[in-house]
């Protein structure tokens, strides 16, 4: 009773808790937070005492450059959680930032968005850690349904809509028709591995230690996802393996394109595989208008034309592809009567 | 001449469509319709239904923005310029999603602000209707008390002793009271046998009026001379004194105030019920008094007190305060007032 009470004074809030990054939508305002999903924590000499140093932007400036005493964790790996405790204190700290009024401690309604393979386990402690964050109702709603919302496809007719997202952790593929699911697949396979691919060729290639912040810094600047795409340099810098010096070296397109190949297709394989189960008559409807794209992926160099060409299919970038989820779950929290029952299940 | 076309020159570029656009992108790419319906994984039609502008017979506006994107980037338009003029055409808000805000929406602010409202209101009503019902229930807590310690007192004879004692304050007075109370009472025709006969629950007002009378023949015996059959009591005046102020109204009514009288002055800090008599049981003050008001009486002393809240109450006996804290029990107060007055 008294949660319902303060509930009128808090603003519901939908979540896009990803692997790399965090948005959260808050109802009647829109997107209000967008930051790395990472965590620094101090821990004091003994180890006995653990602090949270930094949440966010700053807690990502600090990855791969921090003491022994503080660790840059990125609580969420694959979609999913991996460390319950620090996802929790992340986002308490995120939804205390987006909550204006703090005397009244509000709860809110929170919708969160998780990856349509995730295990029932894996989606109890999600929810678990929203309710511990200060929830008073926590909804969950499948990504590629969030996109889909998101991109105002028409979700509730009885037309087949194909969307596509690759995140952080994972790439979604979804098929969907009258408000539901027809067909979804998770694939373990996104932007992290793309940015581990890269580390890995630059190590075999030339000899270089690079980290995860210079691998994404490379992929955002000149990675194709199309072989005939024009063709880009970056120079970086990272740790000779063999003198254990630091050293330049100039990478290209090309290259980038060879080292990302194997996971790119991987995504290419995962949406033939979703065709091939999908009933003829959606089949139809897709091979008409197409996939939509969303997730940091999309915004990768050429994607469309690589997908085009692989898939047969006209592809459609979504708006803002970054913000596709999180305006989605926005969109599922406002019109969650109207949508009907668009949220997932454990 | 040369200034105004070269203004209506300008003024139709600014309103050429998106679809205008692309056919003029791709004639100059050299590509044909089929070409780009290849490249694009689209149909001719569509091809068609975009360089014509028939924005409906596409799938929808995420479609229809996703193709005209795909469109612009493979014939080298700017995808800027035809989003603009596409925007012109098209109604750009999208259902249900509204834009990023940095500050908080007014209508939002409103609702909180009428709900918050709202709450504080039932609140305030919620507390003045506990305040109105807890004096209610002090008022009829007083009544109920005096009500039960009455009842108590003219039910149980040993009850009665007790709370007499400590009422006998002025023997000589109450003596004399006694004594014209009960000379020539049409109660002197009963006897301990008509007593004994009595319904049960007349029974103890019958014993105590036998016992009253038995009493009052004794004083007589004393006092006229002639004595009687009935066996003498040992019992004190007092009591009778009293027996016959519990009775109230049976006894005969004596003014209240007197030669020698005394000021009782109530101050009610709080609502309370009070029942004040004096040293003949004579009711002085019988009544709930609600808070903020200052009762004065005059009468004769010892008074016998009864406070149903106690706590909200002082007294100047006097014109002297007069602390009665140390009799409190809960939240009424019974004492007795000028006990040691001449």
């Amino acid at each position: 009773m008294l949660k319902r009470i303060l509930g009128l004074f808090s603003n519901d809030l939908a979540i896009d808790l990803g692997t790399a990054n965090t948005l959260i939508y808050v109802r009647d305002k829109g997107i209000i937070l967008n930051e790395p999903s990472v965590v620094a924590i101090h821990t004091s000499v003994g180890g006995g005492n653990k602090t949270v140093l930094a949440v966010g932007h700053e807690a990502k400036r600090m990855l791969g450059r921090t003491p022994g005493n503080i660790q840059a964790i990125r609580p969420m790996k694959d979609g999913v959680i991996a460390d319950f405790t620090v996802t929790e204190v992340m986002l308490k700290y995120f939804i205390r930032k987006v909550q204006e009024n703090r005397f009244l401690r509000p709860s809110p309604r929170i919708i969160i968005c998780v990856p349509c393979g995730s295990t029932q386990v894996e989606r109890r402690a999600i929810r678990e850690s929203a309710v511990s964050a200060g929830a008073r109702e926590v909804y969950l709603i499948e990504e590629p349904m969030a996109v889909a919302i998101g991109a105002n496809l028409p979700v509730g007719e009885p037309t087949g809509s194909m969307v596509l997202d690759i995140g952080g952790g994972t790439t979604e593929v979804g098929i969907l028709s009258l408000g539901g699911m027809v067909y979804s697949t998770s694939l373990r396979t996104a932007g992290d591995t793309f940015d581990e691919a890269i580390i890995n060729f630059v190590r075999r290639h030339h000899g270089i230690l690079i980290g995860e912040a210079t691998a994404e810094r490379v992929k955002k600047a000149i990675a194709s996802a199309w072989v005939k795409s024009e063709n880009r340099e970056i120079e970086i810098k990272g740790r000779d393996i063999a003198e254990g010096m630091s050293r330049a070296v100039k990478l290209n397109s090309t290259e980038i394109y060879e080292a990302i190949s194997d996971p790119l297709d991987a995504i290419v394989q995962s949406i033939k595989k979703a065709l091939e189960q999908t009933p003829p008559e959606l089949s139809a409807d897709i091979g008409d208008k197409g996939i939509v794209v969303a997730g940091g992926g999309a915004l990768m160099r050429d994607m469309d034309r690589r997908l085009m060409e692989d898939t047969g299919l006209p592809v459609v970038l979504a708006d803002d592809p970054l913000t596709c989820v999180a305006r989605g779950c926005g969109r599922a929290l406002e019109e969650m009567d109207t949508l009907g029952d668009v949220f997932a299940h454990e | 001449m040369n200034a105004e076309s070269t203004v209506s020159v300008t003024s139709n570029e600014d309103v050429r469509s998106p679809g205008e656009m692309l056919a003029q992108g791709r004639q100059r790419s050299g590509r044909t319709k089929e070409e780009v319906a290849v490249q694009l994984n689209l149909s001719v039609d569509q091809i068609q239904a975009l360089e014509e502008n028939r924005f409906g017979d596409l799938p929808g506006k995420t479609y229809v923005q996703g193709y005209l994107k795909a469109y612009a980037r493979l014939v080298g338009c700017e995808e800027k310029e035809i989003f603009r003029n596409f925007n012109l055409q098209e109604d750009t808000s999208i259902r249900g999603i509204k834009p990023v805000m940095t500050g908080p929406e007014s209508g939002g602010r409103h609702k909180k602000v009428w709900s918050l409202l709202v709450i504080v209101a039932l609140g305030v009503l919620s507390f003045m209707w506990w305040q109105s019902r807890e004096q209610a229930d002090v008022g009829s807590r007083g009544a109920d008390l005096i009500q039960r310690d009455m009842g108590s007192i003219s039910q149980d004879p040993d009850q009665n002793e007790v709370w007499t004692e400590t009422r006998i304050l002025d023997p000589a007075t109450m003596q004399s009271t006694n004594a014209s109370e009960t000379i020539g009472e049409p109660e002197s025709s009963l006897t301990p046998q008509d007593v004994e006969r009595a319904q049960p629950e007349d029974e103890l007002r019958a014993r105590i009026e036998a016992e009253e009378l038995s009493l009052t023949r004794e004083q007589n015996a004393e006092t006229a001379g002639p004595a009687t059959d009935i066996p003498q009591s040992e019992s004190s005046p007092g009591t009778l004194v009293d027996d016959a102020a519990f009775r109230g109204g049976e006894a005969p009514s004596t003014p209240a105030q007197t030669s020698n009288g005394r000021t009782v002055t109530f101050e009610f800090d709080a609502s309370s019920w009070v029942d004040l008599r004096d040293a003949d049981g004579q009711r002085l003050l019988y009544e709930h008094i609600n808070q903020g008001r200052q009762v004065s009486v005059e009468g004769k002393p010892p008074f016998s007190v009864f406070l149903g809240n106690a706590d909200g109450v002082r007294i100047e006996y006097d014109g002297k305060p007069f602390d009665f804290s140390a009799y409190v029990n809960g939240v009424y107060a019974r004492f007795s007032l000028g006990s040691d007055a001449p």
